[in-house]
């Protein structure tokens, strides 16, 4: 077991290494001097650049640069944003946690529901629920997250007035009411990732679900005359629980992504929001470092689903 | 906005110099001053008789329409309670003397005060200094302080005022910079009493000292051997004087100001906090105020096209931002062919509809300006000149004066193509881009619209890299400053200056003597005069005067006698 | 299993109807883009008019924007824009997984861990924020939008591409070929990658959608040149109009939605056609 941990960890060190390696060459893109792309795009004290240009070593050949850029990046610097006067890390992190307050309830709440779902809908593969299941699945993917967010807005904070248009909570409110505040809040823009989130587990979910029920041990319980909902429970959910389990991980990226676009419609100070001030100001450090953070978090939260699974699964070996 | 600010500074400078005089005859300022504090009548009838000259008269004249005003005030300040207001985004330092970002200027003229304050008519008294003694040759001010002490419990001295002028505010502050260029000397004569010495009389320099103009005191206990920069004070953990200080501040959401508990001002300030929510959507920021949850948009953040929004809310109240007068322009640079002939120039106004500019992009708030200069300066203004009637929207007449300038179509129908340089946060800017695209394609101009982000669009300007310029200047309070720098020969290639690289002798002989004078009737000659020039010669399109206006609750009171960045001293909640 | 067999049937038969729906659809959509806005009476997307936001009526069917501009014009101009980006896209990112996937699953061994481990990576990039951070940072321009989107996109063809010639590099007819002497680079480019290519084209379709919808949403961001019709900027415009002007938000959104829809319905009754087993894009 914990040498699955381990080989599973030195698997992801090379990815973590491109990731930061793809933000070097991104370093690059920025036309002309690429002291731009360390210190952005705001005006700065030129004893700042020159610290930069020292500090990343941008007279050194390419390669020296390189091993440099990592160096910095592993001994945790990310820069200045001189837009927020403050080290880019401590910017994001700052925001992080409205972004999680989104991004965890809701992919927690799709899981649920994608599983609840998904195995009423394969009960009957290709019955009515699971036909409306795989049609919401096609149909989410088409759409826009952005713009169902403006949607919601516009139908029910402006017209119906139900919820707020912005924002993530009441300043004035105090006591208990925080908490109420906040749900009140997180409604339009939650139930929106939530949705998402849903999706794109109950994809997979299905899938698997569907797999299972066709195994060998499955096809004999059931024609051994054992009461379907304790095949279900008993054998279908289980083994299904396993990649279900994975893809959550899996798709954390993903809720990020849906949580940062929402964020920026409704006005929620978290990530996604400080992300499109970032891209509007030109602030590359910032969007450097967010970027960074969302791939490791990606990498994390793979790593997670992985280890999570596999001491589910008695199926998967460790070691090998 | 942030280059109006920019700007405000200098502009506001030179206000005093003309507007304080202008006040003697201050029977209107009487009928119209809001209500003040009742310290600053005192404070100012004790140091009326050492006042000097002209200067005096206007101080003490609007000192005397406070008081009235203030008795004529029927309810008595509730105290308690919290107000919030919204911000764009986080201000990026905490003290107006290292930036004009206009959030910056909204929290840092809160926590940090000047030695002068500025009222509602945009003039000065004194604030941090108890009085204020000037010499009769205008030469050397001595500021008294109040007994006043920063947070941390350490009073405020002189040293603090010296350091502060010397090292931070002369060094960073856009606006103090300049202020410093007159000034000989700073004396800290004892730890209460302070003397300036001037090179020569500055008559703005009182409205120079306040926190508006980049001169709030800092404490230079805290401030000594660091950069101000990245100083904790000027960023994260100020140590501040003024009525409420800084006790939260969550990035991205908002800043939590508390009453502070030693403010020197006695029964000062009525509210317990003060919170500032940062709001990035001005659809979220409208809606904060509709629904009750903040009780104040200031004028930088409150967008035209929600104007209605507020007006039709009984509850709420609209009414135009105190501050110095604005201009919206489009520059053309006159060096480039062909726009060094003025014909080229007068087509393009008139190929340019302002009145659909002012009904969609300005979603019509202000209004089409009438001459080369902005309103906001009546006896600058020539009555007899209206741009509107001069050069109406008339394709027809913009081609004929195209074809005659010897600017002909080429076989698709194309005249010319140039660029047009706008900046993404300037309101307006893409739609005016847009329509200004659409507009002149029927005279044959093809313009390639380029978004650029300050600081590098103001340099490409002021390089002369761009053909057509959109932009937003502030007056800063006198034409002097804010309209003179669009025209005059000398502030070519200066950030923000003069755009069009417009040089007419005449007219820089025109503006030396417009800011010569005195009595305002005898400037408005020059003035006019210039006006018929430049209405002529066409080196801007004027195309805009804004009237940024702000909305609060109509519960929040006590907010009168504020100006531009208030300071919350006198608010209080009627709830 | 007779009730199973025949509700397989009826899928495919279903499956094959929304084809035809999708393929259809499809073509309206080529149409628009190429013939649409010639058919217009407009001058332009950008055609200034004096109602301004002026909500639907007969004069303008979507409405109009803050600055009279017809919603209608600008989304059939804008049309051209995502089919550009979603087909050039997904072409590119085909083309590339298709290579990539061939060559790693052909040789096998080291080359194979390589490229898997590529597709790895790029799998793991939060997608959306890569692609705005390089357009923020490289400039904005249709091609650097094609070109990003098609490198972010290649592994999902490459993994399918990977295992259809895994799977055919041991059948019988290669051992043959193998036998006759044909080189090694022969048998695969002449005769495993026409017969491996096939599924790949329902993934690559699919790619179309999310290129249109990553477009889109780097246009929502601001991330686009303003010289370019995009449905995702008329949406950011219709941000600052909520309380005003439902419309500038509710058609341009709609359109997405039916593009990208299209497309999906395509892919997926295609990957049905070709991939019966899997049930999964």
């Amino acid at each position: 077991m914990r040498s699955f941990i381990i080989r599973r960890l030195i698997t992801s060190v090379p990815v973590i290494l491109a990731i930061v390696l793809v933000s070097f060459v991104l370093t690059r893109l920025v036309p002309g001097d690429p002291i731009v792309a360390l210190v952005g795009d705001y005006p700065v004290p030129p004893e700042y650049v020159e610290e930069r240009r020292q500090a990343f070593g941008l007279d050194q050949p390419i390669y020296v640069q390189t091993l440099i850029y990592f160096k910095n990046l592993f001994l945790g610097d990310f820069g200045y944003s001189f837009v927020n006067r403050l080290p880019v890390m401590d910017v994001i992190l700052q925001r992080a946690a409205n972004t999680l307050l989104l991004v965890v309830p809701s992919q927690i709440l799709g899981s649920i529901i994608a599983v609840l779902l998904a195995s009423m809908a394969i009960r009957r593969p290709g019955g009515r629920l699971d036909t409306g299941l795989t049609s919401l699945i096609l149909f989410v993917d088409s759409i826009p997250i952005f713009w169902v967010g403006q949607v919601f807005i516009i139908v029910f904070a402006v017209q119906l007035g139900l919820f707020p248009v912005q924002g993530m909570f009441n300043i004035r409110s105090t006591g208990s009411n925080v908490i109420l505040d906040f749900l009140w809040h997180w409604a339009l823009p939650g139930s929106i990732v939530s949705t998402f989130a849903m999706v794109a587990i109950a994809r997979v979910a299905r899938v698997s679900m569907i797999e299972v029920s066709r195994l060998d041990f499955i096809t004999t319980a059931t024609a051994k005359g054992l009461n379907r909902r304790r095949v279900f429970f008993r054998h279908i959910l289980p083994n299904a629980m396993v990649p279900v389990i994975a893809v959550i991980g899996y798709t954390f990226g993903q809720a990020l992504t849906s949580s940062f676009m929402i964020e920026a419609v409704f006005g929620w100070p978290g990530i996604g929001e400080l992300f499109l001030r970032s891209v509007a100001s030109r602030d590359y450090p910032v969007l450097q470092g967010i970027f960074l953070l969302t791939a490791t978090l990606v990498v994390l939260s793979n790593l997670l689903s992985d280890v999570i699974s596999s001491q589910m699964d008695p199926r998967i070996e460790y070691g090998r | 906005m942030i280059h109006r600010s920019i700007l405000q500074g200098k502009l506001e400078i030179l206000k005093e110099l003309f507007n304080v005089s202008s006040s003697a005859g201050a029977e209107d300022i009487t009928s119209n001053a809001p209500a003040a504090g009742a310290h600053n009548r005192s404070l100012l009838r004790d140091s009326k008789a050492r006042f000097g000259g002209g200067l005096i008269v206007g101080l003490g004249f609007s000192a005397l329409a406070f008081a009235g005003s203030a008795s004529a005030q029927d309810a008595q300040p509730k105290r308690g309670g919290t107000a919030v207001f919204v911000l764009q985004e986080d201000p990026t330092y905490l003290t107006r003397d290292l930036t004009t970002n206009s959030e910056t200027g909204t929290i840092g003229c809160i926590l940090y005060q000047g030695l002068m304050g500025i009222n509602a008519e945009g003039e000065a008294y004194p604030l941090l200094a108890k009085s204020v003694d000037i010499s009769d040759d205008k030469l050397t001010y001595k500021f008294v302080l109040n007994d006043a002490r920063w947070q941390d419990g350490k009073p405020i001295t002189a040293k603090d005022v010296k350091y502060t002028y010397e090292e931070i505010s002369g060094k960073h502050s856009p606006t103090f910079k300049r202020t410093l260029t007159s000034i000989d000397k700073i004396e800290a004569v004892s730890d209460k009493e302070i003397v300036i010495t001037l090179k020569k009389p500055y008559g703005p320099i009182l409205i120079a000292l306040t926190c508006q103009q980049g001169a709030a005191i800092l404490p230079e206990h805290v401030y000594v051997g660091t950069d101000p920069l990245t100083n904790k004070a000027s960023n994260a953990e100020p140590v501040s004087s003024g009525p409420f200080i800084l006790k939260e501040w969550v990035r991205g959401s908002h800043l939590r100001l508390v009453k502070n508990p030693d403010y020197w001002e006695q029964g000062k300030p009525y509210l317990d906090e003060i919170i500032a929510q940062v709001v990035p959507s001005g659809a979220g920021r409208t809606q904060a105020l509709l629904s009750g949850q903040v009780d104040r948009i200031p004028w930088f953040a409150l967008e035209t096209s929600d104007y209605p929004l507020i007006e039709r809310n009984p509850q709420l109240l609209l009414q135009p931002a105190r501050k110095p007068p604005a201009t919206d322009f489009i520059s053309i640079n006159t060096e480039k062919k062909p726009f060094d002939d003025k014909r080229v120039r007068q087509a393009l106004m008139f190929a340019t509809d302002r009145e659909f500019l002012l009904k969609s992009a300005f979603n019509g708030q202000g209004a089409a300006s009438t001459s080369p200069f902005a309103g906001g300066f009546p006896w600058a203004i020539d009555p007899e000149m209206d741009l509107s009637k001069m050069y109406p929207y008339d394709p027809a007449r913009a081609n004929a004066l195209l074809d005659e300038a010897g600017v002909t179509r080429d076989a698709s129908g194309k005249r010319l193509s140039m660029n047009f340089i706008i900046e993404p946060g300037e309101e307006g800017g893409s739609q005016i881009a847009a329509a200004l695209k659409n507009m002149w394609e029927q005279v044959g101009i093809d313009l390639t619209i380029e978004t650029i982000q300050p600081p590098l669009s103001t340099e490409r300007i002021a390089k002369g890299e761009a053909n057509i310029a959109y932009h937003g200047y502030s007056s800063g309070g006198d034409p002097a400053i804010g309209w003179s720098g669009q025209f005059v020969s000398t502030t070519i290639g200066s950030l923000r200056g003069n755009a069009a690289r417009y040089s007419n002798p005449e007219i820089d002989e025109l503006f030396t003597l417009g800011q010569s004078e005195t009595d305002l009737d005898a400037r408005g000659v020059y003035y006019k005069k210039a006006q018929k020039i430049l209405g002529e010669d066409m080196p801007i399109l004027t195309i805009h005067d804004p009237v940024d206006k702000e909305a609060q609750g109509a519960w929040l009171k006590g907010m009168e006698n504020e100006y531009m960045f208030p300071t919350w001293r006198d608010a209080w909640v009627d709830k | 299993m007779a009730a199973e067999k025949s509700s397989r049937l009826l899928q495919a038969f279903k499956s094959r109807k929304i084809l035809q729906f999708g393929l259809a659809l499809s073509c309206v959509l080529l149409f628009a883009g190429i013939f649409g806005p010639s058919l217009l009476v407009d001058r332009g997307p950008n055609q200034i008019s004096q109602s301004i936001l002026a909500p639907p009526s007969a004069d303008a069917l979507f409405g109009t924007d803050e600055l009279g501009r017809s919603v209608l014009t600008q989304i059939v101009y804008g049309v051209r824009t995502s089919l550009v980006v979603g087909l050039a896209a997904a072409a590119t990112a085909m083309t590339l997984g298709v290579v990539m996937g061939a060559i790693s699953g052909y040789f096998g061994g080291r080359v194979d861990t390589f490229v898997s481990r590529i597709t790895e990576t790029f799998q793991v990039m939060p997608t959306f924020v890569l692609a705005a951070l390089v357009v923020a940072m490289a400039g904005t321009g249709m091609l650097k939008v094609i070109f990003i989107i098609a490198i972010l996109a290649w592994p999902q063809s490459a993994r399918v591409m990977r295992a259809q010639v895994m799977k055919m590099k041991s059948m019988e007819f290669v051992d043959a070929l193998r036998c006759l002497g044909i080189a090694e680079h022969k048998i695969l480019w002449r005769e495993i990658l026409p017969n491996a290519i096939p599924p790949v084209i329902p993934v690559g379709t699919l790619v179309i959608g999310q290129a249109i919808l990553l477009e889109a949403s780097l246009a929502f961001f601001g991330l686009t040149s303003p010289e370019v019709a995009s449905w995702g900027r008329l949406l950011t415009s219709g941000q600052q109009y909520f309380y005003f002007a439902w419309w500038l938000t509710v058609f341009p959104g709609l359109a997405i939605v039916i593009t990208v829809l299209t497309f999906n319905l395509v892919g997926d009754a295609l990957n049905q056609a070709f991939n019966p087993r899997s049930g999964d894009a």
